[in-house]
């Protein structure tokens, strides 16, 4: 066990330096990386240039160039934003809180639905609910997500006039939550309810089950005891792809519904030129990303002990 | 479990009372009963869309490019206002929707196609390396897997196409980097289950060559998976490339990508909402024809694969 724990932890680790690699890799891919900090019409004087040279000690060999760097993200030192001429972390904070928010309603939302309808659709299998929850999920999978958007705001913001179509509001706006965590939580929505559903199938077709019910035990202890605790699993290994999922979901909704998140502050940056803010945002969901994995690979250790020996 | 009562989604079953539906069927029935088993909606979209994308000059009504600006946002022709020459309306410089939808299929189809047989057949390579060999070259490739599954891949995409531009190779690249991860975990996961098999070890006695045994023997046996692989794929390519075409890093401008034409449409929605609507549909329907496609092949070739995808 503690073997298993020290090797999670050290892939842990080298994700993250994995990451480090990649996005230093693309802060340097135009060759030089004071370029990334302009667009076609601005002007540098030879001043500010020579100055960003030494702040990114650009006369050094390469591998010098990203030790530096890693150096300075570890002290937490992403530098300042170009747009906002702020440093990135304060530009991060509140945006990162409104991607929590908006993530964690959508996240509730598609766990609750998707689950019970999984279970629903597993136990009702071939009967009409079935049909429905499972249209439900392959809409879910097949819909591009911004269409979802921009037909919800025709619908409800636009024709019918319920719901805001843009924003965060002030404090927490139920009103505003709506849309963007419906079309936020419908696809993990449709990937629980898949896996569960399967899931079910699998553990209700097996043999325990199948001796539990014989031996007359009542058909909610056998469902919820025998079956939907051992079937949780494999739904729980998704909540890792879930996350990665997520972060295109969340780019997508923050553009479409003007949320002021990270997705949207992370494309604003790539358009607007603005590396330091992106490479922290990358870096933050890359660290994010592994800190779910080790998590989940521990807890899966915990419930499922052969897993500690593979 | 309900015979009467399976559907297309659970071919895998080879209950041995499924046969017989088609032999005593009338043919209203018998159709329902080949719909119901074998692919076939999803087939003829796949096909509409490689017709659309090799055939598109000749089957667009209009050209793709010519605006009009006198006809701008013309509604479809079921609406009021609509004209029989726009069927599904223009946009909002006149241009005629149907025609850039035809046109627009090239993209999807170019796209998905060389991206995930690129990355499908690194993805395979890698996959049966690391399975066969194991130890050392098993860690290093599956390193790097997990680390690339850690990137947020829409963001790098963005990057990747601001530094190098707007261009086929670079999206068609960047999409066969994100399929390949993918192949990878199923093939080894395939070929850690082979190689322990009788006739690998025999092929080694024999003296095989280990490109021999790895072609000849162990690819073989993994074709399923790969080739289940590659359909699951196909629908998440053409969301990620329509999402990269919305997000404004698709194909450039004026060639007609379905992405970049729903992006177009979400300024005028409230009132034209078939700029928008029409292509949004077109990338639903392709989407949804590669997961059934793909589900199908799974349960069909290995029930055991239970990979969400």
């Amino acid at each position: 066990m503690r073997i298993f724990i020290v090797r999670r932890i050290l892939y842990a680790f080298l994700t993250v330096i994995g990451g480090t690699l990649v996005i230093f890799a693309l802060s340097r891919m135009s060759g030089d990386p004071r370029v990334l900090f302009m667009d076609d019409y601005s002007v540098i004087d030879a001043e500010v240039w020579d100055r960003l040279g030494e702040r990114f000690h650009l006369d050094d060999p390469v591998p010098v160039q990203y030790g530096y760097w890693v150096w300075d993200v570890m002290r937490g030192e992403f530098g300042d934003s170009i747009a906002s001429q702020r440093p990135v972390e304060e530009v991060i904070y509140p945006r990162l809180w409104n991607s929590i928010q908006l993530g964690a309603v959508a996240w509730a939302l598609g766990t609750l639905v998707g689950v019970p309808l999984g279970v629903l659709s597993a136990v009702k299998r071939g009967q009409f609910i079935d049909y429905v929850a499972r249209a439900f999920a392959l809409f879910g999978q097949s819909l591009p997500s911004f269409w979802v958007a921009i037909m919800a705001i025709l619908i409800f913001s636009g024709t019918l006039g319920w719901l805001p179509s843009a924003g965060k509001g002030e404090g927490f706006a139920v009103r505003h939550f709506v849309l963007p965590a419906i079309v936020l939580g419908w696809l993990p929505a449709a990937g629980y309810l898949r896996l569960t559903r399967s899931s079910m199938l699998e553990v209700l077709d097996s043999e325990y089950v199948k001796f539990a019910r014989s031996k007359g035990v009542g058909t909610s202890k056998v469902l919820w005891k025998h079956t939907f605790r051992n079937a949780l699993l494999s739904p729980l290994t998704f909540s890792a792809l879930l996350l990665l999922g997520f972060v295109t979901g969340t780019t997508v909704a923050e553009t479409v519904f003007a949320w002021p998140g990270l997705g949207r502050l992370a494309v604003s940056s790539v358009f607007g030129n603005d590396f330091p803010v992106l490479s922290a945002i990358m870096l933050l969901l890359v660290v994010l990303y592994a800190v779910v994995v080790l998590s989940l690979d521990l807890l899966y250790a915990v419930v499922d002990p052969r897993i500690r020996y593979s | 479990m309900k015979v009467s009562k399976t559907t297309a989604f659970d071919s895998a079953d080879t209950s041995p009372l499924r046969g017989t539906a088609a032999g005593i069927a009338s043919w209203p029935k018998k159709t329902f009963f080949i719909i119901r088993r074998w692919p076939v909606i999803p087939g003829m979209v796949l096909a509409a869309l490689v017709i659309c994308a090799l055939f598109a000059p000749w089957l667009s009504p209009h050209d793709p490019y010519k605006n009009t600006l006198k006809d701008r946002l013309v509604p479809p022709f079921w609406n009021d206002g609509g004209q029989a020459k726009y069927l599904l309306g223009t946009d909002q410089i006149g241009r005629d929707i149907l025609s850039r939808i035809i046109h627009g299929a090239r993209v999807s189809a170019v796209v998905m196609s060389i991206a995930v047989s690129v990355g499908v057949t690194i993805g395979t390579i890698l996959g049966m390396s690391a399975g066969y060999f194991g130890r050392h070259v098993d860690e290093a490739i599956m390193r790097i897997v997990d680390t690339w599954a850690a990137l947020p891949f829409i963001m790098v995409a963005l990057v990747v196409v601001l530094v190098l531009g707007q261009s086929y190779g670079v999206l068609v690249g960047l999409l066969a980097l994100l399929s390949w991860p993918g192949a990878v975990r199923l093939v080894r996961a395939e070929v850690l289950s082979l190689r322990t098999r009788d006739y690998v070890s025999m092929a080694k006695v024999a003296g095989a060559s280990t490109p021999r045994i790895l072609f000849k023997h162990v690819l073989p046996s993994v074709w399923n998976v790969v080739l289940v692989t590659a359909s699951l794929q196909m629908g998440g390519i053409i969301l990620v490339e329509a999402t990269l075409s919305f997000l404004g890093a698709g194909i450039p401008a004026p060639t007609p990508a379905w992405g970049a034409m729903t992006s177009d449409g979400k300024n005028y929605v409230n009132d034209a909402y078939w700029v928008a609507f029409f292509p949004g549909m077109a990338i639903f329907m392709v989407v949804m024809a590669g997961n059934f496609l793909g589900d199908w092949l799974r349960d069909r070739m290995d029930p055991t694969i239970r990979q969400i995808n």
